[in-house]
C-alpha cells in the first residue's frame, strides 16, 4: 500500500480528474448513440481508432499541424460512424423488423464484426507499424507545487470540457437538439411531427463518433496509435454511460466519467496499479445488480411492435 | 541454364546481370540476394568450418516462431529476413538447404505458442528458432514432447526456461545478468543512489523470480528496492505505475519491460517530474521512435549489438550483407543478429553432429554435440581480427559468458558507457 500524504492525495486526484474527462468525453458520445439510436455500437472503439491513424498519417506523411490533424482525424471517425449506421446498422435493423425479430441482438453482433473488420483493417494498412506517433504535440511536464500536470492534460481537459457544453448547448438550445430529443424520448411519435427518424440516428452516429475521434487522438498523443486503442476505452464508455444513465444530460455524464477517474486513481492507494481496471468494473456490476438495466425498456423504446414496421 | 556464349544467357544478358536483376528484385520483394562468393569464402574461413561435414545435399525444415502479430512484433512480416540471409549464404558456402516454417506467437500469446509447436511437431519439424522465452513457456512442453532442438535468442532462458530439454537460449537473461553489471554501474555513476524503484511485466509468478534475482545482487550493496510496480505487457498507459514510483522517492528506476514498451514508459516518464535516471534492458529503434525526444538520456543494459560498430570480422561482415541485401531502411538490431547467429549455430550443430556420426535431424544428436562442445562463433565479442564466441552452459542451458554493456542514448546515438561479462564480471567503465 503507498504511503498517504497530501501531496500524494493531490497528485492521485488531479489524474483522477484528467483521466476521467478522457472517459467522460467517450462516455457522453456513446451515450448519445446508444440513448437515441438503441444501437449497442461496440464499434464505436474503432471511430476512436481511425481517429488517430488518420491524425498521425496527416501528420507523419503530410506534415499536417497537430490541431488540423485532430480534426480531420475526428472528422474521419463522424464519417465512419455515420456510413456504419447508414449502410450496416440501418438495413440490417429494418430487415429483423421486417422478419419479426428483435433488432437488438442482430445490432450487437452486426457491430462485433464491424469491430473485428475495422481492427483488422487498420492492423493490415498499418503492418510495418505496429504504433504510429502523432506528431506537433509537444507534451511537457508543469509543476503545480506538489503536483505535476502535462500540457497534454490541460489541452485535453479544456478541450473536452468545451465539447461537452457545446453538446449540451446544440441538445438544449436548437431545433436539432430538440429533434434528437424527441428521438430519444419516442421515435415513433416523432414521426408524427415530421421528423426522420433515420436522420437522426445518422447524426447523432456522427456526432458521438466525432467524440470519439477527438478523445481517440489525445490518447494516441500521450502513448501512440495502434490498432487496438479503442477497446479498452470503449469499456469505460460503457460503464460511464451506464453509471451516469443512459438518458442523462452530457453534463450529469460527464462529472460521472470524472468521478469514476477520481476513485479508480484513488484505488492505487489500496490496490496494486495492475488491479486498478477491476475498480471500475467492480463499480458497474454493483451497479447493475443493485439497479440493473432495463434491457427490456430499451427493447421497447427502440424496437417498434414488427406490425408496425410491416404495415 | 546457357553457359555457352561467354556465360550470355537469353537475349545477351550476362549471367552476371541477370543475376544482379534477380538480386534487386529479389531485395524489393523482401528476399535476401546471393552474397558475393569471394566474401562467403572469407566468412567460411573465419567461422572455421568444417568442410567434410557440411551437410551438403540435406534439407532441413526449421520453424520460427516469432511474434509476426502483436504488440511485441516490431518486424512483422520481415521477422525471418536475417536467417533467411543466413541460411542462404550457408547453402551457398555448400552447406545444406533449410525451408523456413513461420509461426506467429502472436507476441506471448500461449495459446499460440502451443499450436506452433503442436504443428511443427506433426511435421517433424526437428528444429526450430524461437523466441521471448519460447513463448513465454507455452511452447516448452511442445519442444520436449515433439523433440524439437530450439534457440531463443530474443528472450534467452530467462529463470523459468533453464535446464529444459531441447531448449538453449542464446541471449544473456534480462534483467538477471545484467543486474550485476547495472549493479556496479550505478555505484560508479551515483554513489549516494541507494533506492531503486523499478517497473516490469507482470508475468505473476515468473516476476518474483526476477525481483527475487534482482535482490540477490542488491544483498550487501546498501540498494533497497523502493518500488515494484507490475505492468501489462504491451501495456501503452503507465502513468499510474509512474505515479506510484514517484511516490517511492527513487534514486534510480529500472523499467524491466520489453519491446515498445519501453517507449511508452519513457515517453510518460519524462512528464512526470521525476528526474532520476532510468535503466533498461532492451533498445530498440521501434521504441525509440515511439518516446521521441524523451528516449534521450536513457540507459540500457543487456548484450547489445552495436550495427554502428561491428566488434568483429564477421559482425561487420553480417552488417555490410543486410544492408546490402535485404530491403530494410535501419541497420539490423540485436533481436536480428542473434536470429542470424541462431541459424549460423544450428548449421554449426548439423557440421558437429555429423562429425560424430550422428543423425541431424535428431533433437538428441543435436543437443549432445552442442554439450559436447558448447563454444559456437558469435557476432559478439571478438576483435577486428578474431570472430567472437558463445559459451552455453549445459546446466542451465544458458548463456555462460557474453560480452554485455551499459549504454546511453544520447545526442541520438548509443555511447556506451561499460563493459562486463554475464552476471557483472570483469566490469570496465569504458570513459
Amino acid at each position: 500500500m503507498s504511503s498517504v500524504n497530501f501531496a500524494n492525495f493531490l497528485q492521485l486526484l488531479a489524474d483522477g480528474i484528467f483521466n476521467g474527462t478522457a472517459y467522460a468525453l467517450i462516455g457522453v458520445g456513446f451515450s448519445l448513440i446508444l440513448s437515441v439510436s438503441g444501437r449497442f455500437h461496440i464499434a464505436y472503439a474503432m471511430t476512436y481508432t481511425l481517429a488517430a491513424y488518420v491524425a498521425a498519417w496527416m501528420g507523419t506523411a503530410y506534415h499536417v499541424p497537430f490541431w488540423p490533424a485532430l480534426l480531420l482525424g475526428a472528422l474521419a471517425a463522424a464519417l465512419l460512424g455515420a456510413l456504419m449506421e447508414r449502410l450496416v446498422y440501418l438495413p440490417l435493423s429494418l430487415r429483423a423488423l421486417s422478419r419479426g425479430a428483435d433488432p437488438l441482438l442482430v445490432m450487437f453482433v452486426a457491430s462485433l464484426g464491424l469491430t473485428v473488420i475495422v481492427r483488422n483493417g487498420i492492423a493490415l494498412a498499418a503492418l510495418q507499424q505496429s504504433s504510429v506517433n502523432i506528431q506537433g504535440f509537444n507534451n511537457q511536464g508543469i509543476n503545480w507545487g506538489p503536483i505535476t500536470v502535462t500540457t497534454l492534460n490541460l489541452t485535453t481537459f479544456f478541450t473536452t470540457w468545451g465539447l461537452i457544453f457545446a453538446l449540451w448547448a446544440v441538445l438544449n438550445l436548437t431545433n436539432l437538439g430538440r429533434m434528437i430529443r424527441a428521438v430519444r424520448a419516442n421515435w415513433e411519435m416523432s414521426l408524427c411531427i415530421g421528423i426522420d427518424p433515420s436522420l437522426i440516428f445518422v447524426m447523432v452516429f456522427v456526432i458521438g463518433s466525432f467524440f470519439s475521434g477527438v478523445a481517440g487522438v489525445f490518447q494516441a498523443t500521450f502513448a501512440s496509435a495502434t490498432p487496438d486503442l479503442g477497446l479498452p476505452p470503449f469499456f469505460y464508455a460503457l460503464v460511464v454511460a451506464f453509471l451516469a444513465g443512459l438518458t442523462s444530460g452530457p453534463i450529469r455524464i460527464a462529472l460521472v466519467a470524472v468521478a469514476l477517474g477520481v476513485v479508480e486513481a484513488m484505488s492505487t492507494l489500496l490496490l496494486p496499479t495492475q488491479f486498478t481496471p477491476l475498480v471500475v468494473f467492480a463499480i458497474l456490476f454493483f451497479y447493475v445488480a443493485l439497479r440493473p438495466v432495463n434491457f427490456k425498456d430499451l427493447r421497447r423504446r427502440f424496437s417498434p411492435k414488427p406490425q408496425v414496421a410491416a404495415g | 541454364m546457357n553457359t555457352r556464349n561467354g556465360g550470355r544467357v537469353g537475349n545477351g544478358l550476362t549471367r552476371k546481370e541477370m543475376l544482379a536483376g534477380l538480386g534487386a528484385a529479389a531485395a524489393v520483394a523482401g528476399v535476401p540476394r546471393p552474397s558475393d562468393a569471394a566474401s562467403l569464402q572469407e566468412l567460411a574461413k573465419m567461422l572455421g568450418v568444417d568442410s567434410k561435414h557440411l551437410g551438403k545435399g540435406l534439407t532441413f525444415d526449421v520453424g520460427c516462431s516469432y511474434p509476426v502479430t502483436g504488440p511485441a512484433a516490431i518486424f512483422g512480416s520481415h521477422v525471418t529476413d536475417a536467417p533467411n540471409m543466413a541460411f542462404q549464404q550457408i547453402t551457398q558456402m555448400g552447406g545444406p538447404k533449410f525451408n523456413i516454417i513461420l509461426k506467429d506467437n502472436k507476441s506471448g500469446d500461449p495459446q499460440a505458442g502451443v499450436q506452433s509447436v503442436r504443428e511443427l511437431g506433426f511435421a517433424h519439424v526437428p528444429m526450430m528458432l524461437t523466441s521471448e522465452v519460447a513463448d513465454l513457456a507455452a511452447e516448452l512442453t511442445g519442444i520436449k514432447q515433439y523433440k524439437i532442438f530450439s534457440l531463443d535468442g530474443s528472450g534467452g532462458t530467462s529463470d523459468f526456461g533453464q535446464a529444459r530439454k531441447y531448449f538453449w537460449g542464446t541471449i544473456a537473461i534480462t534483467p538477471d545478468d545484467a543486474v550485476g553489471g547495472v549493479v556496479k554501474f550505478i555505484q560508479h555513476m551515483w554513489p549516494n543512489a541507494k533506492r531503486v524503484a523499478s517497473c516490469g511485466w507482470d508475468l505473476g509468478g515468473l516476476s518474483d523470480m526476477v525481483l527475487d534475482r534482482i535482490q540477490h545482487f542488491f544483498d550487501g550493496t546498501g540498494f533497497v528496492q523502493a518500488a515494484s510496480e507490475r505492468s501489462k505487457m504491451g501495456a501503452t498507459d503507465y502513468s499510474a505505475n509512474i505515479q506510484k514510483i514517484k511516490q517511492s522517492n527513487p534514486d534510480v528506476v529500472l523499467a524491466i519491460v520489453y519491446a515498445e514498451d519501453v517507449g511508452y514508459f519513457m515517453k510518460q516518464y519524462a512528464t512526470s517530474g521525476i528526474n532520476k535516471p532510468v535503466i533498461t534492458f532492451t533498445h530498440t529503434l521501434a521504441a525509440q521512435q515511439i518516446a521521441g525526444p524523451a528516449y534521450e538520456g536513457l540507459y540500457f543494459s543487456f548484450d547489445y549489438f552495436d550495427a554502428t560498430r561491428p566488434p568483429n570480422p564477421w559482425a561487420k561482415f553480417f552488417v555490410d550483407e543486410y544492408a546490402k541485401n535485404i530491403n530494410a531502411k535501419v541497420p539490423p538490431d540485436y533481436y536480428t543478429a542473434n536470429s542470424y547467429e541462431d541459424a549460423f549455430t544450428l548449421w554449426q550443430l548439423i557440421m558437429r553432429t555429423l562429425k560424430r556420426g550422428g543423425n541431424p535431424k535428431n533433437a538428441d544428436d543435436l543437443q549432445a554435440a552442442l554439450i559436447s562442445n558448447p563454444v559456437f562463433p558469435s557476432l559478439y565479442g571478438g576483435s577486428a581480427s578474431e570472430v567472437g564466441t558463445i559459451v552455453f552452459d549445459p546446466e542451465t542451458h544458458s548463456v555462460k559468458h557474453r560480452p554485455m554493456m551499459v549504454a546511453q542514448f544520447k545526442g541520438g546515438k548509443v555511447n556506451q558507457l561499460a563493459h562486463f561479462d554475464v552476471g557483472g564480471a570483469d566490469f570496465k567503465m569504458l570513459q
